[in-house]
Parts: structure tokens; C-alpha cells; sequence
């Protein structure tokens, strides 16, 4: 078929980082794109014409201020060493040990971390080690730690799998994304044994008990 | 003594914004020539960006990707995508031509250690505009072929459609390989195998015998929704939307089968039975995750 059979269903990872690489970020940049109002521009290649994204930012760089562009531009900028590229503030030791209070406070529910947290993580762990104020290592750890509990607590949803809904507040995409196969099937499954039984009228008036809410 | 002031102020802001996005229609005049068609008023403007409509794909694409069903073709979405991508690889064609010339005669008007510097910076913008022109790129193609490959598996339920149902649903180049491809595969069946079957088992798409031939989307699938809330972020214009105990704006919806209604609230995600959010999916209140 002209998509393969195993994105059929899903995403796969390299695309849901794309899909994370979308989203804007704070960077210093280290040089200055901004054209003083006297100097006539004599050079148009300087001048940046993005299609997907605003692109004013990036014409009105000064280095060392601060200003927010694409991720897959601040990667780009990075690898040239460009820029520096600021950690957002859930992405400290502090503001994650908090995360961390909170999970293992709520053992019902899932923190309130950001949608792309994990593969941001990896991301800015991997291409820009050297800007965070925090050590690596101890970031590191602790989202390891972070993605642990809440691991824990997904296979523990998973018993609440049923033929009619889930509620699954705050669950990041990443996270999401490698239990859409497993959670789908399942749910189908059970769904057509549930309605299989309907059809043959053998609904004896059960009512199932509603709103799992495993988040 | 309090006296809540918000909405005066919101008067004042919308009108730094007007200024503001009348700047954005002079800047983005290729946006209002793919509009030239509709009548030229500058919300219609504003609302065809450049950002927007990447977003708006990429919101297509991953509807498209986790939705059973096949959607329906934004064909002017992607057509203005497509003029962009045209025009952008003839600016960069421009761009890189002008390198060349520079290079060359540079030498002679200006002194040799500023020129290099001059050059690794403007290298710069080049890079990223071909880099965002192939991701751009990958998504439309990743779409397509999304969408090619349901054709392929819903051809003869697709055939059931009229015309005119089917010009909303496809592009003219799906309509083409729709019909293309089906007959090609009926004339290898044909041929090969149901030439030897008697005549009231000759037909390819039997509804009537003991397995219905035609693979209609699976409409119950579950799906991962992510509920957005209407496009426009006016909550209290919706008439779907209702306070819940809580205070939170949701929807309500019923899942038919099971006699149950489940409260949809804003920012949550669910994994819920496609049929029961597909109308909601269409209209853009609900994304698919």
C-alpha cells in the first residue's frame, strides 16, 4: 500500500518528534540579524522568507537578547553554534521534583506536564547538553524517574480498559503514542464482544460501571 | 470599591491589534492573491497566513492519519500550500543564482576578511528555508499517501458515492487513481478468477450473500481525541458547550450503543468511539491525537 503497514495506525516516533519540533522556544541567539534602520540592505539572501512560520523573529535577532522561534530552527541555529537555546522552566531541577511531589502524591492522576515533555527532554538532552544551569545528569535522572511512575500508573490504568470511554488527562503525546496499538485493540475488541452480545439479546439490563477515570 | 475595568481594556487592546494586523496584510500580499476570489475583507485576510495554514495542515494530517474514515480534501488549503512551496523553491532558485554572481566578482570592491564573515552569515537563511521547504514537503506527501492508501482500502465503498458527494471527498487526482486503479484491479480478478464462477457469484461488490464484500470504515473505532473547543476560542457562542459542576466548559455527547452520556471537557484527552465525536471532529472542536 502506499502507506506501510506500520504507520498505518499510528505515529511513528520520528514523527511525533517533527511534530514536537513545530512548537516555538526560547533561544539566545550569538548574532544579529537585524538590519540597523541606516544601512540600506544591499543583500536579499540575508533577509529570512520563512512559509510555515513567522519569520520576523529571526530578521530581528540581536545577540544575546532573547527571542522565540521554531525548535527545528533553534536546533539548526545550535548546530552551527549559532545560539544558545533556553531550557523551558519545567525543565529544572526543581520545578521537576515538584512533578515528581505530585505524582507520587496523586497516585489517581497524572502531573500536569507539558504534551511534548519527554521528547523535548531527549531532544535538548541530546543536541544542547552544555544550556541548561542544572547538571544533565541530575535532569536526566529525574525524568527517568518521571517517566517510571508514570509508567507504573498507565499498567495500572490499564486494568479499567472497557467498551465505552477512557479519560486520560495530561498523558504526553510520546506516551500516548506507544500505547495507541496496544489500548485501541483492546477497546475494539472488547467493544465487538460487547455489542455482539446486544445483537444476540443477551443483554441481561448489567449496567457497566461508567467514567474510568484512570488519569 | 472594586470596579472591573477588563473589558475596557480589552477595547483598547483590540485596537492595537487592528493596527497591528493590517501591517500583516500589506506584508503577506501573496496570502490575499490566492484569496482574490472571495471578497477582499480584511478578516478573511488575516485568517489566510502563511502559519496558519501550516498548522491547519498539520491538524488535517493528523486527523487524516488516526481517523478511520477518509475525510474530506481541503482542496484550497492545499493549493495555496502548493503555490507556496512553488513559489518559495524560485525564491531560494533566486537566492542561491545571486550567491554565485557575488562570488565571483566579489573580490575586486570589498576587502576579502569582511566578505567571508558576510558570507558564512548569509548561508545561514538559505539553509533554513530549504530545510523548512522539504519538511513541508514531507508533510504533504505523508498526507497523500495517507489518504491514497484509505482510497485504496475503501474502493468499492467509495464507488456507492455520487459524483457529487465524491468531488468534496477526493481531489481530482484521487478521483483518478480511485478509478484507474479499481479497474485495473477488477480486469486481474476477472481474468483470473471470477471468469470460472457462475454468474450470480461473478459480482465483486455483494451485499446480499453471507459476507457483505464491501469494506465500509470502521465507524465505532476508538480514536484518541484531544478536545479543543471551538476554532474561533469564542466559548460562550457555542451552543454545544455547557458548564459542568465544576465549573469547566464540555461537551456532552451520547454513545448510542451503550445508552451513556460521557462529559467531553476542554484540554482533555480521551480515547472515545469515533462516530460519537465525528461531528464534532468535523467542525474542528475535537483533534484527533
Amino acid at each position: 500500500m502506499s502507506l506501510p503497514k506500520h504507520l498505518q495506525e499510528t505515529f511513528s516516533p520520528e514523527e511525533i518528534q517533527f511534530i514536537v519540533e513545530n512548537e516555538p522556544i526560547k533561544i539566545f541567539p550569538r548574532i544579529t540579524t537585524r538590519q540597523r534602520v541606516n544601512m540600506v540592505n544591499k543583500n536579499a539572501s540575508q533577509h529570512w522568507k520563512l512559509i510555515t512560520t513567522d519569520d520576523w523573529a529571526l530578521n530581528n535577532m540581536v545577540a544575546t537578547q532573547s527571542t522565540t522561534v521554531v525548535l527545528w530552527i533553534a536546533l539548526l541555529l545550535k548546530q552551527q553554534s549559532k545560539c544558545s537555546i533556553v531550557a523551558p522552566e519545567w525543565l529544572t531541577v526543581r520545578a521537576l521534583d515538584r512533578h515528581i511531589q505530585y505524582e507520587k502524591k496523586n497516585t489517581d492522576r497524572f502531573s500536569e506536564l507539558p504534551w511534548n515533555w519527554l521528547v523535548l527532554a531527549r531532544i535538548l538532552f541530546n543536541r544542547a547538553p552544555e544550556d541548561f544551569h542544572d547538571p544533565v545528569h541530575e535532569l536526566r535522572s529525574r525524568i527517568q524517574d518521571l517517566r517510571e511512575i508514570r509508567q507504573t500508573k498507565v499498567l495500572k490504568g490499564l486494568k479499567y480498559l472497557n467498551e465505552s470511554h477512557l479519560q486520560l488527562d495530561n498523558l504526553s503525546l510520546l506516551e500516548i503514542n506507544e500505547l495507541r496499538p496496544f489500548i485501541v485493540d483492546i477497546m475494539d475488541k472488547l467493544r465487538e464482544i460487547h455489542s455482539a452480545a446486544v445483537v444476540a439479546g443477551n443483554e441481561d439490563g448489567n449496567n457497566e460501571e461508567d467514567d474510568f477515570d484512570f488519569s | 470599591m472594586d470596579i472591573n475595568i477588563d473589558d475596557i481594556l480589552a477595547e483598547l487592546d483590540r485596537d492595537t491589534t487592528a493596527v497591528d494586523s493590517t501591517g500583516h496584510t500589506q506584508q503577506g500580499n501573496q496570502s490575499s492573491l490566492s484569496t482574490s476570489d472571495i471578497p477582499a475583507n480584511n478578516t478573511t485576510i488575516i485568517d489566510v497566513s502563511p502559519q496558519q495554514d501550516f498548522k491547519q495542515l498539520m491538524v488535517h494530517w493528523r486527523n487524516e492519519r488516526c481517523s478511520p474514515e477518509l475525510l474530506s480534501y481541503p482542496a484550497p488549503l492545499v493549493e495555496r500550500m502548493l503555490s507556496r512551496i512553488q513559489s518559495q523553491m524560485e525564491t531560494i532558485e533566486n537566492i542561491s543564482m545571486g550567491f554565485l554572481e557575488s562570488m565571483s566578482q566579489g573580490p575586486s570592491d570589498d576587502n576579502g576578511d569582511k566578505l567571508t564573515s558576510h558570507h558564512n552569515d548569509s548561508k545561514l537563511p538559505l539553509l533554513c528555508m530549504e530545510a523548512e521547504l522539504e519538511r513541508v514537503k514531507f508533510i504533504l506527501r505523508s498526507y497523500i499517501r495517507c489518504r491514497l492508501q484509505k482510497v485504496d482500502k475503501f474502493s468499492l465503498y467509495l464507488r456507492q458515492f455520487d459524483p457529487i458527494q465524491l468531488d468534496d471527498l477526493l481531489s481530482a487526482k484521487e478521483k483518478l487513481y480511485q478509478s484507474r486503479h479499481s479497474e485495473i484491479l477488477l480486469k486481474l480478478l476477472n481474468g483470473s478468477v471470477l471468469k470460472f464462477m457462475p454468474e450470480e457469484l461473478q459480482a465483486i461488490d455483494d451485499t446480499e450473500g453471507s459476507v457483505n464484500m464491501i469494506e465500509e470504515p470502521d465507524w465505532n473505532k476508538f480514536v484518541f481525541i484531544m478536545v479543543c473547543g471551538p476554532p474561533d476560542k469564542l466559548f460562550s457562542e457555542d451552543p454545544l458547550l455547557s458548564k459542568n459542576e465544576y465549573g469547566k466548559y464540555c461537551y456532552n455527547v451520547t454513545i448510542a450503543e451503550l445508552k451513556e452520556d460521557v462529559e467531553l471537557t476542554l484540554d482533555s484527552i480521551y480515547v472515545m468511539r469515533y462516530q460519537v465525536v465525528r461531528e464534532l471532529i468535523m467542525s474542528g472542536k475535537v483533534q484527533l491525537i
